[in-house]
């Protein structure tokens, strides 16, 4: 086959070229895949994660190499594997964290666990329903010391990591219903949230700590307040009932209110700390009170009763309230050789501020102050009562020169002991009682005992046989007098008045002939001039009624009982008279004295002739003249009367002093005196010869009661029977209806009570129509949220699954 | 006797025969050469291009699927594993060998045909011709997985709730499978007998 020789040799030969220059290009595709490759993993390994580990109590809906870590909803990491901790107490999940967020990893890092939650501060984390729980992380862009293992959050933070705002802690006594989630309100709008509640051991108390979104964090000052809004308030006040609801939301989970009622506040620090108080009222009311810990807590010890005191008594100073009573015991105390002493003790708050002491900072600068004032000031703890009729009691501070030196015990616990003086027995309050009590030992029963005793006894006088037969005897006097009418003698009685009435004529005849009207004329002037005189004087007797007044002040503070217990006895004596058997005698003593006055008409018959004769005589002597002459002198009085009251003021002045001298007068003396005279009087009744009386005045009695009878038969009686029978079932039916009374009453406040409340609530602008209808609007936009949330769902179905 | 040793040379593009000392093809106007330069050179470049895309096709998944919004990926080996043990023995045979068997045998045969050129071995020509053949028939074959990537990826999206993503394994296979085509494809067959002739 190889017979040409040109063919065998070859000549294009496969190209042998050797060094470099032999490479084909096409190896720069390996390398380029190795240098790519390369190039992946030097970035993966400087861009690797971070490993952690983030403590749980359980591992709920966390699963290894799926369960993301999320900051800000961005996947920064994922749960690689989980493993127990030594003490199985914890599940650790070991967790890569991004690289780039490694330097943010440090001890204010924060871990939970998003699950979905329905709450009745809405719902969140829906999407997790379908994806899985997540890790949800939360650190600040400043970096601090790094830090690689974590203990997870139990609950999720009620404010959502990155909020700008304010963090305050609210110090509380108790929770009050307060719960983490629950809103923060200003005027109504919310600001902010709880956002975790804490009971601190140390302090007893309950912290709460808050959160104030911002722009709204500027208003919290030093001197803003924050108080409960918690649940339902219901006031019975006069104003009527108050319904006080803020929120549907802060009935479920509580709500807390703040303002800044007192402008010019000093700005507050990063994490300030603030009184929470149970109402609006009393967070209002402590505007005045400093910061927490320069108030400051101290006992004092009482002797006696506490009674009226309670917790929440104010403690006043100077009448300024300055803090209040905390807590009331009893403290027994050892006395050497002695019965234990039991000491009331009362621990009560003093606030700084209100004492005056302004730049106070801490509770050591308050009890020195207290100190200073305690030693130097006489300052001093006494019980007092809050008002003349409550009863209650206040705890007042006063500054008393006189009292003995002492000092605040320091030593003593829990608190120091302020020194303390007893309650002074002059105080209003102590004298009223004096004074009720006085009215209250007036022997004011024995008094109406005694007084119903003597009614008794005038009621046996009149029942005396005696007292009956004085109307027989009077118609027998009646009778005399008639046939002494009817005698001859009386009957000649008008002719002789008929002469003497002529001579008077005649008398009168000659005085009007005579001038003697002129001269009775002018007399009368003489008197009006000198009346005109009092009259001007009369403008002086205002000052003589001042004094007058004064000496019925003095008056009034006479010793009354005396009187009264001298008045009683006074009674019981007349009592005694009358009980006497010479008493009843005197209807018959009575009798005579009528008989006595009949023989008197018998003379008035002869007296009758008498007088014709003497108005003869009268006529003869000229009497007329007389009395013209009578005038005359008369004139000259009313002269000397006018000189008299020019002299009246001067008289006025005497009766000013006199007045003032009785005014000055020992008018006790006087009453001591009155006493005497009903003494005397007492004396006196019980004299001899008053039992003389009686017999009379039985007499008189007997006939009274004889009237009567005649009344009686007369019908006015039954009619007053029949009346008083009326009257009588008209009391029995009151009684009865008393007797339904108290039920009645009851209803009718009940009634009232609805009334009012109903009124009170219903009526526009009232505080129940408005807390109804911010419940209206508070239903009203729960109901547009879930109208939204519908929309929502039915416009985007797969939200529902996948989150956004 | 080939046509080398007869003075002619073939096109390797549409297969018309020149004399020798020509330049270029007179029916396609290809450059003729009498063998392709590099033919070695450019196999082992695209092979070892091949091999190195397998290691990470083999290490990231192959495809993710996503279930209610979360993503879980499957390798290769796994997504054999997840078959195998769900029972759909077939199925996880037809990947294992589409995925494993097959690639691994052909870059082991293009590696032998190529040492074999290269170190002159003898070896039987029939047998060296069956083993051109295998890769040429099989080099179609290595694609079944990225086209069952392709055709999940394609068909089963239903929005949220399953949806299948392709990994970076499988862009890795599929540029491993490539290479390795261009491998075999570098080849000039005409190699395979050049040594056998000169035995």
């Amino acid at each position: 086959m190889n017979d040409d020789p040109t063919l065998t040799q070859p000549e294009i030969k496969t190209r042998r070229e050797r060094g470099w220059r032999s490479i084909s290009l096409v190896w720069l595709v390996p390398v380029a895949a190795v240098a790519g490759a390369l190039g992946l993993v030097w970035q993966s390994y400087s861009t690797r994660d971070i490993p952690i580990r983030i403590a749980f109590a359980d591992a709920t809906g966390i699963e290894p190499g799926k369960t993301e870590i999320r900051y800000r909803e961005v996947v920064v990491g994922t749960v690689q594997s989980l493993q127990f901790s030594d003490d199985l107490e914890q599940v650790v999940a070991h967790a890569e964290i991004n690289r780039d967020l490694a330097r943010y990893l440090d001890t204010g890092t924060r871990f939970w666990l998003v699950t979905a939650r329905v709450g009745p501060a809405g719902i969140s984390g829906l999407n997790t329903l379908l994806s899985g729980s997540y890790i949800a992380a939360d650190w600040d862009a400043e970096p601090g010391p790094q830090a690689r293992e974590f203990i997870a959050e139990a609950t999720a933070p009620a404010v959502p990591p990155g909020t700008k705002g304010r963090a305050v802690v609210l110090v509380s006594p108790d929770s009050g219903s307060v719960s983490v989630g629950a809103p923060i309100l200003h005027k109504g709008v919310p600001m902010g949230k709880v956002a975790a509640v804490r009971f601190d051991p140390l302090s007893g108390s309950v912290l709460i700590s808050g959160f104030i979104e911002a722009p709204y964090d500027r208003m919290i000052t030093s001197g803003t307040r924050f108080w409960n809004v918690s649940g339902i308030g219901l006031e019975l006040g006069e104003g009527g009932v108050q319904l006080k609801v803020d929120s549907l939301a802060s009935l479920l989970q509580g709500g807390i209110a703040f303002d800044t009622p007192m402008s010019g506040g000093q700005t507050v620090g990063r994490r300030p700390v603030f009184d929470l108080y149970p109402d609006e009222a009393s967070a209002r009311d402590s505007l005045l009170g400093d910061s927490l810990q320069a108030t400051v807590e101290v006992m004092s010890n009482f002797e006696g009763s506490v009674r009226g005191l309670r917790v929440g008594s104010e403690v006043l100073f100077r009448g300024v309230k300055v803090g209040q009573v905390k807590h009331l015991t009893a403290q027994v105390e050892e006395v050497e050789g002695g019965s234990p002493e039991i000491r009331m003790q009362v621990i009560y708050t003093v606030e700084p501020s209100r004492l005056g002491l302004q730049d106070v900072r801490t509770a050591e600068d308050t009890l020195s102050l207290l100190s200073t004032m305690v030693e130097r000031g006489g300052l001093r703890a006494r019980l007092m009562p809050a008002s003349l009729f409550s009863g209650g009691l206040v705890v007042q501070l006063v500054e008393d020169d006189q009292a003995e030196p002492a000092a605040i015990d320091h030593e003593s616990a829990p608190f120091p002991i302020m020194p303390s003086l007893p309650t002074p027995p002059d105080t209003l309050a102590v004298a009223s009682q004096n004074v009720l009590d006085r009215v209250a030992a007036l022997p004011v029963e024995e008094l109406m005992q005694r007084a119903i005793m003597l009614l008794e006894n005038v009621n046996a006088i009149v029942a005396d046989g005696d007292t009956r037969a004085l109307p027989a005897d009077i118609r027998s006097v009646l009778d005399n007098v008639n046939s002494v009418a009817a005698s001859e003698s009386l009957r000649a009685l008008p002719d002789d008045l008929r002469q003497a009435v002529a001579s008077v004529n005649a008398v009168l005849d000659r005085f009007n002939g005579q001038e003697g009207v002129q001269k009775l004329v002018s007399a009368l002037e003489e008197v009006r001039a000198a009346a005109t005189y009092v009259s001007d004087f009369s403008v002086e007797l205002p000052g003589l009624v001042a004094s007058i007044d004064g000496l019925v002040a003095k008056a009034d503070a006479l010793p009354l009982e005396e009187v009264v217990a001298s008045a009683g006895e006074v009674l019981q004596t007349a009592n005694a008279f009358l009980q006497e058997d010479d008493v009843k005698r005197v209807p018959a003593t009575l009798s005579a004295a009528l008989e006595q006055a009949e023989k008197t008409l018998a003379s008035i018959e002869t007296a009758a002739g008498s007088v014709n004769d003497t108005l003869g005589k009268f006529e003869e002597q000229q009497v007329s003249q007389t009395l013209i002459d009578a005038l005359n002198d008369l004139r000259a009085a009313a002269a000397n009367v006018e000189d008299a009251s020019a002299g009246l003021p001067s008289l006025l002045d005497d009766i000013d002093r006199l007045v003032a001298t009785a005014n000055d007068l020992p008018l006790n003396e006087v009453v001591t005196s009155a006493d005497q005279v009903l003494q005397s009087a007492d004396a006196f009744l019980r004299n001899e010869d008053m039992e003389k009386v009686p017999g009379a005045l039985s007499g008189a009695l007997e006939q009274v009661q004889q009237v009567l009878a005649e009344l009686q038969e007369g019908g006015a009686v039954r009619n007053l029977n029949r009346t008083l029978e009326t009257a009588n079932a008209a009391a029995d039916s009151v009684a009865l209806a008393v007797k339904d009374l108290p039920e009645l009453s009851r209803r009718l406040e009940e009634l009232a009570d609805t009334a009012e409340a109903t009124i009170g609530a219903y009526g526009p602008g009232s505080p129940v129509n408005r807390e109804v209808q911010a419940a209206i609007g508070d239903l009203r936009s729960t109901v547009r949220s879930l109208d939204a949330l519908v929309e929502a769902i039915r416009r985007k179905p797969n939200s529902l699954l996948v989150g956004r | 006797m080939r046509a080398r040793d007869m003075g002619w040379i073939g096109c390797h593009n549409c297969g018309a025969v020149h004399d020798k000392g020509s330049r270029s093809c007179r029916t396609c106007g290809a450059r003729l050469h009498g063998r392709l330069p590099n033919s070695l050179q450019k196999l082992w470049a695209w092979l070892v291009t091949g091999v190195f895309f397998l290691i990470p096709a083999n290490l990231y998944p192959l495809i993710s699927n996503e279930v209610f919004g979360h993503e879980e990926g499957h390798t290769i080996l796994e997504g054999i594993v997840v078959f195998a043990e769900s029972g759909d023995y077939l199925v996880a045979g037809v990947i294992f060998l589409a995925s494993f068997v097959i690639p691994a045998f052909k870059v082991l045969v293009i590696a032998i045909l190529a040492l074999s050129i290269q170190f002159h071995w003898q070896l039987d020509r029939r047998v060296r011709h069956l083993l051109y053949e295998f890769v040429e028939f099989i080099g179609r074959w290595s694609m079944i997985d990225v086209f069952v990537v392709a055709l999940l990826t394609g068909l089963v999206h239903l929005g949220a709730i399953l949806a299948f993503l392709p990994g970076v394994g499988a862009i890795c296979f599929a540029l491993s499978v490539i290479c390795t085509m261009l491998s075999a494809q570098a080849l000039d067959s005409r190699l395979i007998w050049d040594g056998v002739e000169n035995e």
